[in-house]
């Protein structure tokens, strides 16, 4: 018992000795270390300044170009930028570039912008009456939509506007095709005609 | 998953050879899904207890048909009561896109499992859930056809709150610790330590190269007033062994103290005018050796 409590008290005193060698320079060490966390912090403060006021400037209308690798949020800015415009294809690759980040939310938004653009596209295409041409648009709209909702299921703006662009065009799935959704009709009691068609000539 | 599962008790399938394999489908709720929503289902399939399934039998994630995806596949074992009890937790996700509410058929798969008569399948049924329109059918008319959309929403920020507070946090703690680091080395403005005379010394030595004897002798009887301030009374070279009993942290240096004391003797009592074993460099090195020592203590 003696022994024990004389060798933890010869522990006790080496482990004072070492904290006295060691303090001075831990101390030194401690310090250092502080200062770059310090100006690391501060570094990455700057940045975040930066990326909202590209941000803000993007939100404005004003034309400034960013990296593929910079921020989620200033890519997601860019994006919204290029989708406003209509510049699809530009906007699509800013969108793979937003997907190697880890944020689920942000990457659902950058896919519902370009949705929304196709969309809106589609929907110019549809005013000038080329349906043929609004056609893939919807599709690929609605492709980036499922994309969206994806990623973050509870994603409502994303819904709504898969409802509005799977109303311009339908799909039909399996179920539907041979789902009872027609009617059973006895043949004789269609109308072969459109009643009140003006018989005779005009 | 939940407590208050409504139980669909789809199903009972036995199987040809009589054995009890069955399985079936809980759902939390049936009905009222929106396009994207998730549709939790549960899959109880029991079975012998020597029975085993093959989990290459088990659906795989990926888009089902057309409007269904299944998401997530969570496979849990257990035995009660001398059966084999596997619960599958699966996730589907709806793409379906109603004009009315309506059902839609989530299909049917086949588990295998081999029994001790051989291989036998379950097959876990169809089942139907409804889903629920979110706009009206006919909606108002709208000026312009993108008026029917959600807009784009505006867009997020970057948190500066953060970084903020941890560049600010992480400076303070740097402050504090280089204050910490002045006081442990006696820097300005704690050079007029009481603990950190030989601290202060070793400042005042560097900045102030000993050139001449004169300044020498000067320099010498400085560390003697500062050993003395140390020892709170005269420290002569008999004391030294007293002394070092006292201050542990300065033992190391015995053979210092005492290369210094008969120097310091030789020199002011010996006659000498050259000390040619003791120099001004040494002087620095003993004193900054002390500072050191005084520092640890």
């Amino acid at each position: 018992m003696t022994f024990f409590m004389t060798r933890a008290a010869a522990l006790h005193a080496r482990a004072t000795a070492l904290w006295r060698e060691a303090r001075s320079s831990l101390l030194v060490v401690l310090c250092l270390a502080l200062v770059v966390a310090t100006a690391m912090s501060f570094v990455d403060w700057r940045g975040a300044i930066d990326a909202n006021d590209a941000i803000e400037a993007l939100e404005q209308g004003r034309d400034i170009g960013v990296d593929a690798s910079a921020r989620p949020e200033t890519l997601l800015a860019r994006i919204a930028f290029l989708a406003k415009r209509g510049e699809i294809d530009r906007a699509r690759a800013m969108v793979e570039a937003l997907n190697r980040d880890e944020s689920f939310d942000l990457r659902a938004r950058g896919h519902y912008l370009l949705a929304n653009a196709l969309l809106r596209k589609a929907f110019d295409h549809i005013q000038r009456s080329e349906l043929d041409a609004a056609n893939p648009f919807v599709n690929l709209a609605k492709r980036e939509y499922r994309r969206a909702l994806q990623l973050a299921p509870q994603y409502w703006d994303a819904k709504f506007n898969l409802d509005v662009a799977a109303r311009l065009v339908r799909d039909f799935p399996d179920f539907e095709r041979k789902g009872g959704d027609e009617l059973s009709v006895d043949p004789k009691k269609l109308w072969t005609d459109i009643p009140g068609k003006p018989k005779g000539l005009p | 998953m939940r407590i208050a599962c409504l139980v669909l008790a789809l199903v009972a399938t036995l199987s040809a050879a009589a054995q009890e394999l069955t399985a079936r489908i809980r759902s939390a709720r049936p009905f009222g899904y929106f396009v994207g929503d998730l549709i939790h289902a549960r899959v109880d399939v029991s079975a012998p207890q020597n029975a085993a399934l093959s989990r290459a039998s088990l659906p795989k994630p990926g888009p089902l048909i057309g409007s269904l995806d299944l998401r997530d596949v969570k496979l849990s074992e257990s035995v009660e009561n001398g059966a084999r009890l596997w619960r599958l937790d699966l996730t589907y996700q709806n793409f379906y896109v109603a004009l009315d509410a309506r059902d839609i058929e989530i299909p049917s798969f086949d588990l295998a499992i081999s029994t001790a008569a051989g291989a036998e399948t379950v097959k876990v049924p169809a089942w139907r859930v409804g889903v629920s329109p979110l706009r009206e059918v006919a909606p108002q008319k709208q000026e312009e056809a993108t008026d029917y959309m959600r807009p784009d929403g505006s867009a997020p920020f970057v948190d500066e709150a953060t970084p903020r507070r941890l560049a600010i946090g992480a400076g303070v703690a740097a402050l504090l610790a280089f204050a910490l680091v002045a006081r442990d080395r006696a820097w300005p403005p704690f050079q007029r330590r009481r603990a950190r005379v030989f601290s202060a010394l070793a400042n005042e030595f560097s900045t102030r190269r000993a050139g001449d004897d004169s300044e020498l002798d000067a320099a010498i009887q400085s560390v003697h007033r500062a050993l003395d301030t140390t020892n709170g009374a005269t420290l002569l070279a008999a004391d030294l062994p007293d002394f070092l009993r006292r201050r542990p942290e300065f033992g190391p240096l015995r053979m210092d103290f005492e290369r210094f004391f008969s120097a310091s003797k030789r020199r002011f009592f010996g006659g000498e005018q050259l000390g040619d074993d003791f120099h001004a460099e040494q002087l620095a090195q003993f004193v900054s050796a002390l500072a050191r020592r005084e520092r640890s203590g």
